[in-house]
């Protein structure tokens, strides 16, 4: 093999800290070169940066905390004004350094975040001293309806995170308390899929737009999980149903689908991501397993010897054919 | 698609060329043998929770099959016992024939079937020790995993497999020394003591061949189990025998194998003297002496994913330090008043490490 050839066939080959290992393991090349290489994938300085950006945001989160516990301890002695204004002094504070700083660093994120949490202690405070009687539902939704500004002009990853999770609180308690459709279920995981699903589409749409903040892929997956999850709990309550369909029945039938050829088809070719594929494929191999099972034991009958044999066969079937699929997927990625 | 850290293969095998760690004529060897190691990279993590779950699913359908044909009869060991030896031999020839077949359909199919065979061998061969031998008779059920996972952990391709039978292994172990009745402190020190000399051996040697380092992050999981035993109360003694035990000698031990990371990480005991690894070496020595076990060893496993650049790893570090932070200050006897000095105190403390960290250029990438 010459020197052109050796380039032909390993420009397109990357090689990660695994595969050094692997390649010194075997004894095919010496420490000194692994050692070499490290440092070449990974300079030693980089540990630096890393560290930092991890003692700030370990350290901040412990100063906040000792400042929650401090007011715990004083708590009954603290006149209500003095609460209620010392926390939107912080308030006031998280904005202010948002403000100093400009928005895109580290201790941005970091206050913007401490800054919408704090908004949520407010409330729950306030509550507490006025004894508004209100809900839990309503100190969410009003949380995130109070927040939802901030998060907008906060630009910020880790704040959208916790609004989305403050705003879904809201909205699991809101419909749990009011039950705005009697007791089927379904309405739910419905309405978190239409509710994460928006925010699914607005993430990649800005991403496609070339907006940096949302793009990390963890937002992704922060997204992704919770709709299949509840499109899987739609699908087992749908298959598992026993009265007349309604109109609620009917939007799961065509939601549910959607959903999962939706994932499929988005995240095979517009915007590769095996990660969610396989995510998808377990969704969705979980609800046509519980679909099979529910036709073999329909009609009153229960699961015989040749349900389960099936049953398992099937599975081992789906489940295989999955991981063959992603593996040709990730090999055509990489091709 | 690779999301870590890495260089392409022609760039690295020029530099290595240019800077004398690899010889012209060995070259062409070496490329070939990059080649192969990239063919050979472990499959993804979410493969292997696919292929769990497909495995957990199968198997219990599998179970159902048995107990409702009347095949096996659960309550006869020796019957269990039987089929168990069925289902080993099954999973093991399937396993060994994967080594010949084709990538593709088939080849997934024959795997997905060797784990689910595996599986349910190592349920039936516990369920049937325990029935000839006894649930209560110490060692019986570790005994018998030993025995499936040394049978089947050379064949089997599975990592996910070859992760969890050790670990399943050393669990039973740990739940034994827990219903001994001898010393707890002595046993649990010497456990977790192997546990570390396992973990250490098997994950930060680059000599190990990838084939072992399930085994690694077994005895890294059963660490783990000790620390979240020991964290959860120093009177986690009480909850489980009956009797207290000191956490003293395991706690010494994980803070000397969080110095030993430190060094690891840095290439050698001897650059602990450079005044970054210096500070850090004495905040580990003072957590240590601060009783937080859970927060060492979190920090080992963030350290360990990070340096080896897995994420799985370095997702469960990160998850685990604030959880331990939280158990760490919730159970420490002090008032509200003393709790908040302690958070506000450690807190000032790594933002003042951060300050220093900035001042000195150590948070940046070029030097100063």
């Amino acid at each position: 093999m010459n020197a052109d050839v050796i380039d032909t066939a390993t420009t397109v080959l990357r090689v990660d800290r695994r595969c050094l290992d692997r390649l010194s393991a075997r004894g095919e090349i010496s420490a000194a070169a692994r050692d070499f290489a490290l440092e070449l994938i990974e300079p030693p300085r980089r540990w630096g940066v890393w560290v930092a950006r991890a003692t700030t945001v370990i350290g901040a989160a412990l100063v906040l905390s000792g400042i929650v516990y401090f007011f715990a301890f004083n708590w009954n002695q603290i006149p209500p004004l003095v609460k209620l204004g010392a926390i939107a002094a912080m308030i006031a504070a998280a904005f202010s350094s948002v403000a100093v700083l400009g928005f895109g660093r580290l201790v941005s994120d970091v206050a913007g975040s401490a800054a919408v949490m704090l908004v949520g202690v407010f409330l729950a405070v306030d509550g507490q001293i006025h004894q508004t009687g209100a809900d839990a539902w309503q100190l969410f939704v009003g949380w995130a309806g109070l927040t939802f500004a901030w998060a907008l002009l906060a630009g910020s990853a880790a704040t959208w995170a916790i609004w989305l999770t403050v705003a879904d609180l809201g909205l699991i308690l809101w419909w749990g308390e009011m039950r705005p459709r009697h007791g089927e279920g379904l309405g739910l995981p419905l309405a978190l899929i239409l509710f994460d699903g928006a925010f699914l589409v607005a993430r990649e749409a800005l991403v496609a737009k070339g907006w940096t903040w949302p793009a990390g892929r963890w937002t992704r997956i922060f997204l992704v999980l919770p709709i299949l999850a509840a499109t899987t709990m739609a699908a087992f309550l749908l298959i598992d149903r026993r009265r007349a369909w309604e109109a609620e029945e009917w939007l799961a039938l065509a939601v549910v689908p959607t959903v999962l050829v939706g994932c499929f088809a988005v995240y095979r070719k517009r915007l590769p991501d095996l990660a969610v594929l396989s995510a998808t494929a377990i969704a969705a191999c979980s609800v046509a397993d519980l679909l099979l099972f529910q036709l073999m034991t329909s009609g009153g009958r229960s699961g015989d010897i040749g349900t389960f044999f099936v049953m398992g066969i099937a599975s081992l079937s789906l489940f295989a054919g999955a991981v063959a699929w992603l593996r040709g997927v990730a090999r055509t990625l990489e091709g | 698609m690779s999301s870590h850290p890495s260089i392409d293969a022609a760039t690295l095998l020029a530099r290595w060329q240019s800077e004398g760690h690899l010889a012209a004529e060995a070259a062409p060897k070496v490329a070939a043998a990059i080649a192969a190691a990239v063919r050979d990279a472990e499959p993804p993590i979410y493969l292997k929770i696919l292929t769990a779950v497909g495995t957990a699913v199968a198997t219990a359908f599998f179970l159902g099959f048995l107990g409702v044909s009347g095949l096996i009869s659960f309550d006869k060991g020796s019957s269990l016992m039987v089929w168990a030896a069925i289902f080993l031999a099954m999973g093991i020839g399937l396993a060994l024939s994967l080594r010949a077949a084709a990538p593709g359909l088939g080849r997934d199919f024959a795997a997905q079937s060797a784990f689910v065979a595996l599986a349910l061998g190592k349920v039936l061969a516990v369920g049937g020790a325990a029935q000839i031998w006894g649930f209560d008779k110490t060692g019986v059920v570790t005994a018998t995993l030993l025995v499936v996972t040394i049978l089947t952990y050379p064949v089997s391709g599975s990592s996910l497999d070859r992760l969890l039978s050790p670990y399943a292994v050393a669990g039973s172990a740990l739940f034994d020394l827990t219903r001994s009745g001898g010393d707890l402190t002595a046993g649990l020190t010497l456990y977790h003591l192997v546990a570390t000399a396992v973990a250490g051996g098997l994950l930060l040697s680059h000599r190990v061949p990838a084939g072992l380092r399930p085994v690694g992050l077994a005895a890294l999981a059963a660490m783990g189990t000790v620390v979240c035993l020991i964290a959860s109360g120093h009177d986690f003694g009480i909850w489980v025998t009956r009797q207290p035990i000191d956490v003293r000698p395991i706690e010494a031990i994980l803070t000397l194998s969080l110095i030993g990371t430190v060094a690891w990480v840095a290439g050698g005991f001897e650059r602990l003297a450079r005044p970054p690894l210096a500070a850090a070496t004495v905040a580990a020595v003072a957590l240590g002496f601060a009783g937080a076990p859970g927060l060492i060893f979190a920090l080992i496993v963030l350290l360990v994913g990070h340096a080896r650049h897995d994420v799985p790893m370095r997702v469960v570090g990160i998850l685990a330090l604030p959880a331990f932070l939280v158990l760490w200050y919730y159970g420490r006897d002090m008032s509200f008043l003393q709790k908040s000095a302690a958070l506000v105190g450690s807190g000032a403390l790594l933002l003042a490490a951060r300050g220093v960290m900035a001042r000195q250029g150590w948070d940046r990438e070029e030097a100063p």
